[in-house]
């Protein structure tokens, strides 16, 4: 079971943000926005809110749990 | 008329360190060509009292004042948002090596001075005044590069956002403890190796830890201005949790790593009490710990 999110898709539909902007805008470093959408951090759960807060979405609608093969 | 420095009108200081930096560069540029042509000289007629002293010791005075506007240099172009490139690590690392040079330079001349009195041989010292004139001449090439891409804006990074935490400064506070360790390291074992039969000369081994502090100064400064940045609150917070969550990694794999290092360490000097591993371990576990910990910081960082 792994952490999957929608960070990636979110930035571009909110018109092409960088991995810099979100980072600056949530108080982390690029890098860990970095790692977060490689799947390599598991965020905490107030970055985890803050991610989703600032996209305006619920925290399930950017992170989910997978199985190993990345389903669902 | 097209502007010499592009940089933000707020980037005074940037400019001021930028500019005085430039002419130390190429005033030492000039220097090294003077300290080979004095070193050749020096090897070729070895009597002491005709040395180029004078000219040899402005040059290492050009040097350390180099180094410190360096240094604020660096400081300013951090805070304006200076992108980590090979050309910056390559600079800031010969930087760092060739400031550790001075000591060690002057070191080898005094050697030398006292070595051709006393009619004996210095090829090692030599060896290592031309290794550091190469180190300086690469430091003053990549500086000189790297100045004329922060004057034309090249080298800072193109985004408005101003980020949290600097990374750059992060990276190379890594590379810098890496190669800060590694020179310690190397500089325990050959103190270790050359002290077997003197340990009891307590002089010499303060010496030894003279220098060891000397090594360590440059990733010392770097993780003190980074504390000052934090209590002027010039920087929102230390590290965020990625960092921390790295931090936290890497300070068990240094200690687990400590304990074989230090063991293996006990292991060689245990059948000789009077070894100069009772006055080293200190240096040893400083070095690797400090080796091992930048390392992994920097592969955990690199890795995403």
């Amino acid at each position: 079971m792994e952490l999957g999110n929608n960070i990636r898709r979110l930035r571009f539909d909110n018109r092409e943000m960088s991995q810099e902007e979100l980072a600056a805008a949530v108080g982390v470093t690029r890098q860990t926005i970095h790692a977060i959408e490689k799947g390599k951090f598991i965020p905490s759960t107030l970055l985890a809110f803050k991610i989703a807060g600032f996209f305006g979405k619920n925290v399930e609608e950017v992170f989910h749990i997978t199985d190993n093969h990345g389903k669902k | 008329m097209r502007k010499l420095i592009n940089l933000p009108e707020p980037d005074n200081r940037l400019k001021t360190s930028l500019i005085t930096t430039l002419v130390l560069l190429i005033l030492s540029s000039m220097w090294i060509f003077y300290d080979l042509y004095a070193y050749l000289g020096m090897r070729a007629n070895p009597v002491p009292e005709e040395f180029p002293d004078n000219g040899l010791g402005i040059g290492i005075i050009i040097r350390l004042v180099l180094y410190a506007s360096f240094a604020f240099m660096m400081f300013y172009a951090f805070k304006s948002g200076l992108k980590t490139s090979t050309l910056t690590v390559i600079c800031v690392l010969t930087g760092v090596v060739s400031g550790i040079a001075v000591v060690l330079d002057w070191a080898a001349l005094v050697d030398i001075y006292h070595d051709y009195r006393g009619a004996g041989g210095c090829s090692m010292e030599w060896t290592w005044l031309f290794i550091s004139l190469a180190f300086q001449l690469i430091f003053c090439i990549t500086g000189l590069m790297l100045v004329f891409n922060l004057m034309k804006g090249k080298a800072i990074a193109a985004t408005s956002v101003k980020p949290v935490i600097n990374e750059a400064f992060y990276e190379i506070t890594q590379y810098v403890g890496i190669l800060c360790g590694l020179a310690g390291l190397t500089f325990t074992v050959f103190a270790d190796i050359s002290l077997h039969e003197w340990a009891s000369r307590n002089w010499l081994i303060n010496l030894i830890l003279f220098y060891c502090l000397v090594i360590i100064l440059p990733w010392l400064l770097m993780v003190i201005s980074w504390l000052l940045k934090f209590a002027r609150r010039v920087e929102l917070s230390m590290y965020d949790e990625k960092q921390k969550h790295d931090l936290e990694l890497s300070g068990l794999t240094a200690w687990l790593v400590s304990i074989p290092v230090m063991a293996v360490v006990f292991l060689f000097d245990y059948p000789e009490p009077g070894s100069a591993t009772g006055f080293l371990w200190l240096p040893y576990y400083l070095f690797s710990t400090l080796f091992i910990f930048s390392l992994s910081l920097l592969l955990r960082f690199r890795k995403g």
